[in-house]
């Protein structure tokens, strides 16, 4: 469960988050939508505890990650945009050393193919070094990563940027998977339709600002563009808060 | 999680070709400077026991002569060159190992290896102790130099901290994998030197076995300053390629300019006096005054006869029941002897006085205090040099008294006509020396210790600043 509580955060004079008030609960995705500085990835930073909050907090599972920002951290998972992964070790590698870091040494090669292949990472492909891995095949390494951890909360940053279509569609899917299966999902993105596919709850961000909430399934696609261009154009009463 | 970090940065050095190339290279050099080490060493000790012999021999068999006149011709003392000397040969080559036990002087030592090598052996003695002084800081800096701003721009840094790692467990794992390899160096090297330093021929330190755990325990700190070092320069590196240059730079003043440049500034600001000056003073303050012809002499040997008269109650030399030219001879010894130790005294002091400006700039190089302390454990210092001259000249005088006492007792009027045989020669000691224990041995090198875990200290310090600063900067990014 991820939740923020009047969560604000300000870089000087700057009001980078204003008051963000939403609880992501166990299945549920929300999906933010905004232009660059709309205060997307500030929220995600202010949920890793990178950042301080001006005011308000940041919760995971019920804990403040400012209060406790190694133990929030457990059951979280963060994916962002360029995953990066050891070069030099192969994708098997680099799945066993980031899951004895959130302390499962007992993984044994068996476990750690089954979370690669849930990811969607063939066998073969986790024998190879990470230096000749797909920005989408790394993504799968993450998740694979996620799955080790059992997280329960996943942080995106705009995953899908740069991805080709069949990857987009292959994460997209594993996603909604995990989604299905009680993970509460944040997902920042420039990408209004595939937002639509992950959101449980599609939220439109301007300067900081939570500015409207969608339920995915009450809009087409098209009208879901529409309503977001016209937040970005300024004009207020765009949307349809649900 | 440390354990985790440490074995993925092991994967890493192993899968990197750069890694196992410059560790490869440091082993071999360290593993030749063994063998070279054990080969000098062994060289020198069988000469030593080819001279000790040599001059036995001669000694006894020089025939009938003078007890004082033998005294001239004397005997040497040589110096053994110690086990842990395959390590550090410290100042072995540059000190001499043998001093001429003659009387009426005080020689200082002969025979110095340094003078036989050829131009590149005085730029650089390869010895193992040098290779890990210079070579392990080099292969910590390599391994080290992208262990925090490697991680940043690869992006792996976020993710980690992302991932609820520590900083702290974080550059603890990385010095854990970098320390243990550059550690694996002084074992490997060390146990190498233990090995061959067993080898028949070659004789004991005393306390070698503690010697050889203070060794590791010295290059173990040494390392880990170095370790702790290249984090803090990394962790506050923006780019790893920064921090090569900054650690680079570290590197070139730490173990190559600081430890050239302190001793000559020592030198400089503390001058010992040059050999042939203070030569000439012993000379002149050990023989002029007793021996000359001015006024004081003249009366000092007046009253050298005027007292032994008075102590056996006769009126002239002739009356006396010992021989008086020995009585003289030894007199001269005693009055010279007292000269020798003043002169001595101010020598020692002037190579503490550079000692200490030297040791000052271990606080700029850490290299400066190790080697101090390398040499110190290894008996192969100045201190150990000092306690071997020291001896040496004790035995001298007692050798000088015992050939005086000769021809005292058995002289009578003969004068310098008295003559022993062959069968005296042969009763005559050896010189038997001990070198001191541990506790002597680095009783001169507490204050380069206590640099040593200063500069641990600092480098702590750093990579803690490190940790907060560089790690607070990315988290924020």
């Amino acid at each position: 469960m991820l939740e923020a509580r009047k969560l604000t955060k300000s870089f000087g004079d700057v009001r980078a988050l204003q008051s963000l008030n939403v609880r992501i609960g166990a299945g549920e995705g929300l999906c933010l939508l905004g232009a660059n500085g709309a205060g997307k990835t500030t929220t995600i930073n202010l949920f890793l505890a990178f950042l301080e909050p001006t005011s308000g907090s940041a919760l995971v599972n019920g804990q403040d990650v400012q209060r406790d920002p190694i133990g929030s951290k457990r059951h979280l998972a963060y994916i962002p945009e360029q995953v990066a992964l050891y070069p030099s070790l192969t994708g098997l590698e680099n799945l066993e050393f980031l899951a004895e870091l959130s302390g499962h040494r007992d993984y044994g090669a068996d476990d750690l193919f089954r979370f690669l292949e849930r990811a969607g990472l063939d066998s073969v492909a986790a024998f190879r070094r990470v230096a000749e891995y797909s920005k989408g095949m790394r993504q799968k390494v993450a998740i694979a990563a996620a799955l080790a951890r059992r997280a329960s909360a996943f942080l995106l940053d705009e995953p899908l940027s740069g991805l080709d279509p069949k990857a987009a569609n292959e994460f997209t899917e594993v996603l909604g998977g995990l989604r299905s299966e009680g993970a509460a999902v944040l997902l920042a993105t420039h990408d209004i339709f595939r937002a639509r596919e992950l959101g449980t709850t599609i939220g439109i961000m301007r300067s900081g600002e939570l500015v409207d909430q969608l339920d995915p399934a009450s809009v087409t696609a098209a009208e879901l563009e529409k309503i977001y261009l016209a937040h970005m154009r300024g004009v207020s009463g765009a949307g349809g808060s649900t | 999680m440390i354990r985790a970090i440490a074995l993925k940065e092991f994967r890493q050095y192993w899968r990197d070709g750069r890694f196992v190339t410059v560790f490869g290279i440091v082993v071999a050099l360290g593993l030749a400077a063994t063998l070279a080490g054990w080969s000098a060493v062994s060289a020198m000790e069988r000469e030593r026991a080819a001279a000790v012999a040599t001059d036995r021999e001669i000694w006894d068999n020089q025939g009938l002569k003078n007890p004082h006149s033998a005294a001239h011709f004397s005997r040497y003392a040589f110096q053994p060159t110690f086990n842990l000397a395959v390590f550090d040969p410290g100042l072995t080559d540059y000190v001499g190992n043998a001093i001429w036990l003659e009387a009426h002087y005080r020689d200082p030592a002969a025979l110095r290896p340094i003078e036989d090598a050829v131009e590149i052996q005085r730029i650089a003695q390869l010895n193992p102790a040098w290779v890990i002084q210079v070579f392990g800081p080099l292969l910590i800096f390599v391994l080290l130099y992208g262990a925090v701003a490697g991680e940043r721009e690869s992006g792996t840094l976020r993710q980690l901290l992302a991932a609820g790692v520590r900083p702290v467990s974080l550059l603890l794992g990385k010095a854990v994998s970098a320390f243990s390899l550059t550690g694996l160096l002084v074992f490997g090297v060390l146990l190498g030197s233990a090995f061959l330093m067993s080898a028949d021929g070659i004789e004991r330190l005393p306390d070698t076995g503690l010697r050889t755990v203070g060794l590791i325990a010295l290059y173990l700190v040494y390392l880990a300053i170095f370790v702790f070092v290249a984090l803090g320069v990394s962790s506050l590196s923006a780019r790893s390629r920064t921090a090569l240059a900054a650690l680079v730079g570290i590197w070139i003043v730490a173990t190559i300019l600081g430890p050239r440049i302190g001793p000559d500034v020592a030198g400089a600001l503390a001058p010992a006096p040059p050999a042939h000056e203070f030569a000439a003073r012993l000379q002149q303050e050990s023989s002029d005054p007793f021996w000359g012809s001015s006024e004081e002499a003249v009366e000092r040997r007046q009253a050298v006869m005027d007292d032994v008269l008075d102590a056996y109650g006769v009126e002239t030399i002739e009356e006396l029941p010992i021989n008086y030219d020995g009585h003289l001879l030894q007199e001269s010894e005693e009055f010279a002897n007292d000269v020798f130790d003043a002169l001595y005294d101010e020598l020692w002091g002037s190579y503490e006085r550079q000692r200490a400006v030297a040791r000052a700039f271990a606080l700029l190089s850490p290299t400066i205090a190790v080697q101090h302390v390398s040499m110190a454990l290894a008996g192969t210092d100045i201190h150990a040099y000092r306690h071997f001259a020291d001896e040496a000249e004790g035995f001298r005088r007692e050798f000088v008294l015992l050939l005086n006492q000769e021809m005292i007792d058995h002289g009578g009027a003969d004068g310098y006509a008295y003559v022993s045989g062959n069968d005296f020669w042969r009763q005559n000691p050896d010189f038997a020396y001990t070198a001191p224990g541990i506790g002597d041995a680095i009783r001169g090198v507490r204050g380069d210790v206590l640099i040593l875990l200063l500069w641990l200290a600092a480098a702590v310090a750093l990579a803690a600043a490190g940790a907060r600063r560089g790690f607070l900067a990315e988290v924020a990014a």
